[in-house]
């Protein structure tokens, strides 16, 4: 790969200044499997690199009665915390979707989220829970953005070229339960062929629907909210039946790329999945 | 430009300078000449380039060599024991004809060892994915399986 300058600053503020000064000629080193790879193949040729490594304050996981999630936690930190089990283990789910056990102990979620492809497991499972981002820079100083907001493209956010995610937060959920439910591509990077994030508050006396979030991966250039899906589910009881009804409403709101046909299937059957999985939890 | 990196190999302690855009595999095998550690698709996909980086297994090909900067990396070569016996999982990987070209074999057995040192006694889903990020296009898998259970249940 083509030579670059290589910085490794041990504060904050310090690594927004490089940022800054480098504009857009720069890029982030957080665990790199995104990066380094694009760097491989030509794909990107920064002229500088600015290393997070010595930024611990960035990798943390507090879970009071929000969770707090620093953006250089690695995946293998999530799929082994302890409180993102039980209702939580949406999150486990996730990120136990990505890649491989190697790739998972590199890989951050500030990395897989900035980096932003449509297959990407974190942020549907994120998006399901609501969450938002703290982002900073040099000039501006900080500001939140809805992480549904954030991604606007296939591997396009509203992050600027000298801004930095400090901080991914999930404001208090004090009921409800989730899960993500996935199926990958059968090569040789198990890339997620269709991912269903599902969050579902339940109305214990009636048994029926108080809130649902559907969020999906794989299906639209960013992860698509079931708009839908979650409308006709609002209100209604957590049967099988209107499980498998909400999935075929979810499957007609994607648009899938390419095989269309079998992913709009895989939708259906993993919504219903999902839901399924999110409302027994909420049971135990 | 160069910067000064010092590290831990197999345990050895080494000081180098490089040049930042160096991957760790590169220095593994042509600085360090270690090089049962191998190069196979050099974009992070197939495992024969794992080596575990305090104690955890990652893709050495898609990390850079500053990455490992003031860590311990393990090799295949540091799996055996000083004395030159065999780990027990590389006698199980022998004694159950789990090697045929044996280029996987490396990342195989690391990435194993990093399993059985977290969960000693894995069921054998746990096994599998383990190894799901090293590919092997001989055996099959079925072998090597066997091998890394008969390793974790012996008595």
């Amino acid at each position: 790969m083509k030579s670059f300058q290589y910085f490794e600053p041990s504060t904050l503020p310090e690594a927004l200044e490089i940022l800054h000064r480098y504009e857009n000629r720069a890029r982030v080193l957080a665990g790199g499997t995104d990066l380094v790879v694009q760097m491989k193949q030509a794909k990107i040729r920064p002229e500088a690199i600015i290393s997070l490594r010595q930024l611990q304050e960035l990798n943390f996981i507090e879970v009071g009665s929000g969770i707090r999630i620093g953006p250089l936690v690695t995946m293998s930190q999530i799929a082994n915390h302890p409180k993102f089990d039980g209702r939580f283990s949406i999150l486990k789910e996730a990120a136990l979707a990505v890649a491989d056990v190697q790739i998972r102990n590199l890989a951050t979620v500030g990395g897989n989220i900035a980096n932003a492809s449509p297959s990407a497991d974190i942020p549907p499972a994120l998006v399901a829970l609501g969450a938002q981002l703290r982002l900073r820079n040099k000039k501006r100083g900080e500001r939140a953005v809805g992480l549904e907001e954030f991604c606007t493209g296939p591997f396009c956010t509203h992050l600027e070229r000298d801004e930095l995610i400090v901080e991914i937060f999930i404001s208090p959920l004090p009921e409800g339960s989730g899960a993500y439910a996935w199926m990958p591509k059968r090569t040789t990077i198990d890339e997620t062929l269709v991912g269903v994030g599902a969050w579902v508050v339940r109305d214990p006396n009636q048994n029926t629907c108080h809130q649902v979030r559907l969020a999906l991966s794989s299906v639209a250039p960013v992860p698509l909210r079931a708009y839908k899906a979650e409308s006709f589910l609002k209100g209604k009881s957590l049967s099988a039946e209107n499980f498998r009804l909400a999935g075929e409403i979810a499957a007609e709101e994607s648009s899938p790329r390419s095989r269309a046909d079998y992913r709009r299937a895989l939708v259906s059957i993993l919504t219903e999945t999902a839901l399924e999985k999110a409302v027994r939890r909420a049971q135990e | 430009m160069k910067v000064q990196i010092q590290l831990k190999v197999n345990g050895l302690s080494y000081k180098k300078e490089i040049e930042p855009r160096r991957t760790l595999l590169e220095l593994i095998r042509e600085d360090l000449e270690l090089t049962g550690t191998k190069e196979g698709c050099g974009l992070g996909e197939c495992g024969t380039c794992t080596v575990l980086l305090d104690g955890k297994p990652i893709k050495s090909c898609i990390t850079l060599a500053v990455q490992a900067n003031g860590r311990e990396v393990t090799t295949i070569e540091g799996v055996e024991s000083p004395d030159g016996t065999l780990h027990p999982i590389q006698q199980a990987f022998i004694d159950h004809g789990a090697i045929q070209c044996g280029f996987c074999t490396p990342g195989m057995v690391l990435s194993a060892k990093a399993l059985l040192e977290e969960k000693p006694k894995p069921t054998e889903i746990e096994v599998k994915k383990a190894i799901a990020g090293n590919l092997c296009r001989c055996t099959g898998y079925q072998k090597i399986v066997e091998a890394i259970l008969s390793a974790a249940h012996k008595p």
